[in-house]
């Protein structure tokens, strides 16, 4: 996520205010694919990160009326999104296999049309990264998805998960920590 | 893996940040100079750079229309009638939310003894905006508990967060197994009950936030306290559980179990809620009983749920013309006592297991007047249990 914000968001959101649903059809069409994709690594699995996706949306437009302009729309949208998706993970078993991984997230397709340096991970290795994420705490894995998934700056992310940003800092460092020893454990398995 | 541990005063956290390209001028020198003097730090650099990369290269998707259509189709069946929300319920719950045109009740249970003469001062001192009316009992704070002797003895509740779940969960176990076979289908089909447990670390001044909080939503809180008890506990609703006195206070202090009925939209509860979350000053744990065939969009409330997490949140300041504006039709609260609790409900607390803690809370068959009489008033009406459980108390 660009840490700027088109101007129209404000102006989408009165007219999704004044009762213009076209306006915020247009909103959830701005942000939808990237909340679903920062969803889908926090979560786990695409059915969750659509439910919970959605249900994002429909609680903001509920709660539309007293957004408040000072906050972003996608950094307010991101909160809602992160605390639904914490809730949502406190009822689910742990994703912790490859297998399982790859049974939520599927086959991914891979973009070929990039050049070999930036070019997408493929599905097999991208379960593993996966798997790795979902071996992290929740706090761990929001926050590293936030920032690499969503370039969030240090002080998004602070206003999304309502941390510090020394905070921040800091449970990104533990985080990339953790997750590297995951990912190294898990290599070493395969 | 690079040795991350330094042997002087070097924060490795400022390496993380670094490949994040987060620190100022001075502080990016000083990870530079140490770059160039440490290799394992330079080591850390570069994995951290890898990483990275790799989260960054994760395949991404695109969603496609379908979920504008479900949002928007959502959004727009909040305001269809309950008849077509009733149709659309069982259809298909993960693309498209149920209607809701459903009942629960909003119910804060709150205990407390007789008197505390600090917090009543406190509470004196501090008018309340926008209140009309207070019934007495709330002043008489601080809140005690009314838990189940099991739960205290139990070790393993370290926390409010952890009881509320586990009697959020024993209780929800039981009212399922209880509803069809002892409150009949009818009573469980129309008036389904959500309980939502909350705690405070200051009950007087939690107690008075969510006063607050509900103004702010739009619901208005009756002059008249309905059904307040006129014994202590022994009469109460309650009068199997035990009385957990706060430190340092009589343990011969009585109790009165008092409650909130809040009748209002979903958009207002959902409000409500928010507020709650919000406000982690005053009421520091939010929790939902289970309910995983509520017609109530329970799931979804619960992304209000803190369990015991205290986060730094500042108090939700309610925009009061935009919410006029956002409410034209009022929510209503009412403060009730053990004696209307009695009356419509029958709750008890007993241990079962090892520390298990069952409530239940059943409904008569026989639905109350006014419930009907509110429930007929809008199609979004929703009523939720909440139980206010001091969490000091709690802890002991």
């Amino acid at each position: 996520m660009s840490d700027e914000v088109p101007i129209e968001d404000a102006k989408l959101v009165k007219a999704a205010v004044a009762g213009d649903r076209d306006a915020y059809g247009e909103l959830v069409e701005r942000y939808q694919d990237r909340l679903f994709n920062t969803l889908l690594r926090v979560l786990g699995s695409r059915d969750d990160a659509k439910d919970v996706a959605q249900d994002a949306f429909v609680q903001a437009f509920v709660k539309l009326e007293t957004f408040r302009g000072a906050a972003r729309f996608y950094t307010w949208l991101y909160r809602i999104a992160m605390n639904l998706a914490l809730s949502h993970r406190r009822r689910r078993r742990p994703v912790l296999s490859i297998e399982a991984v790859k049974e939520g997230v599927g086959d991914e397709p891979v973009d070929q049309n990039r050049g070999p340096e930036a070019r997408m991970m493929d599905g097999e290795r991208a379960a593993v990264v996966q798997a790795a994420l979902a071996g992290l705490g929740e706090e761990h894995r929001q926050i590293l998805v936030l920032r690499e998934m969503e370039d969030c700056s240090y002080e998004t992310i602070a206003e999304i998960l309502q941390l510090p940003i020394g905070t921040v800092r800091s449970r990104l460092f533990r985080a990339r920590l953790v997750l590297k020893e995951e990912l190294k454990s898990l290599l070493v398995d395969e | 893996m690079a040795d991350i541990k330094s042997t002087d005063e070097f924060d490795d956290e400022l390496l993380s940040a670094y490949v994040d390209e987060e620190l100022d001028e001075e502080q990016r020198a000083q990870v530079e100079q140490r770059l160039r003097e440490d290799p394992l730090a330079k080591q850390l650099v570069a994995e951290l750079q890898s990483l990275s990369q790799t989260l960054r290269s994760l395949p991404r998707e695109q969603v496609g229309k379908e979920l504008r259509t479900a949002v928007l189709k959502q959004v727009e069946s909040q305001q269809v009638s309950v008849a077509s929300q009733e149709e659309s319920r069982g259809s298909s719950r993960r693309w498209v939310w149920a209607a809701m045109a459903v009942a629960a009740t909003l119910f804060l249970m709150i205990s407390q003894p007789q008197e505390n003469e600090e917090e009543k001062k406190l509470a004196q001192a501090e008018p309340q905006a926008g209140r009309e009316v207070r019934s007495a009992p709330e002043m008489r704070a601080p809140l005690e508990a009314v838990v189940a002797e099991e739960m205290v003895a139990d070790a393993t509740f370290a926390d409010e967060s952890t009881v509320a779940a586990v009697m959020a969960e024993a209780e929800a176990a039981d009212f399922e197994e209880k509803q069809d076979d002892e409150f009949g289908a009818e009573t469980a089909e129309t008036e389904e009950l959500c309980l939502v447990y909350l705690t405070s670390p200051k009950p007087v001044a939690g107690r008075r936030r969510f006063d607050e909080l509900l103004a702010s939503n739009g619901i208005d809180l009756e002059k008249e306290t309905v059904g307040a008890a006129e014994k202590g506990p022994s009469s109460s609703a309650v009068a199997s559980n035990r009385h957990v006195p706060l430190s340092g206070e009589s343990s011969n202090n009585l109790i009165e179990t008092e409650g909130v009925l809040v009748e209002a939209s979903r958009s207002q509860v959902e409000g409500l809620l928010e507020d709650c979350y919000a406000d982690v000053q005053n009421l520091n744990s939010l929790s939902f009983r289970d309910q995983a065939d509520s017609r109530l969009p329970v799931s979804r409330w619960r992304g209000f749920e803190r369990k015991g997490e205290l986060k730094k949140l500042g108090p939700t300041k309610a925009n009061q013309a935009k919410l006029k504006k956002a409410y034209p039709s009022r929510g209503k609260a009412t403060r009730v006592g053990t004696d209307w609790y009695q009356s419509q409900a029958q709750t008890h607390v007993a241990a079962r297991g090892a520390g298990g803690l069952r409530q239940k809370v059943k409904e008569k068959p026989e639905v109350s007047r006014r419930r009907k009489v509110t429930k007929s008033d809008s199609a979004d009406q929703v009523r939720v249990l909440f139980l206010f459980l001091p969490s000091e108390a709690v802890k002991e």
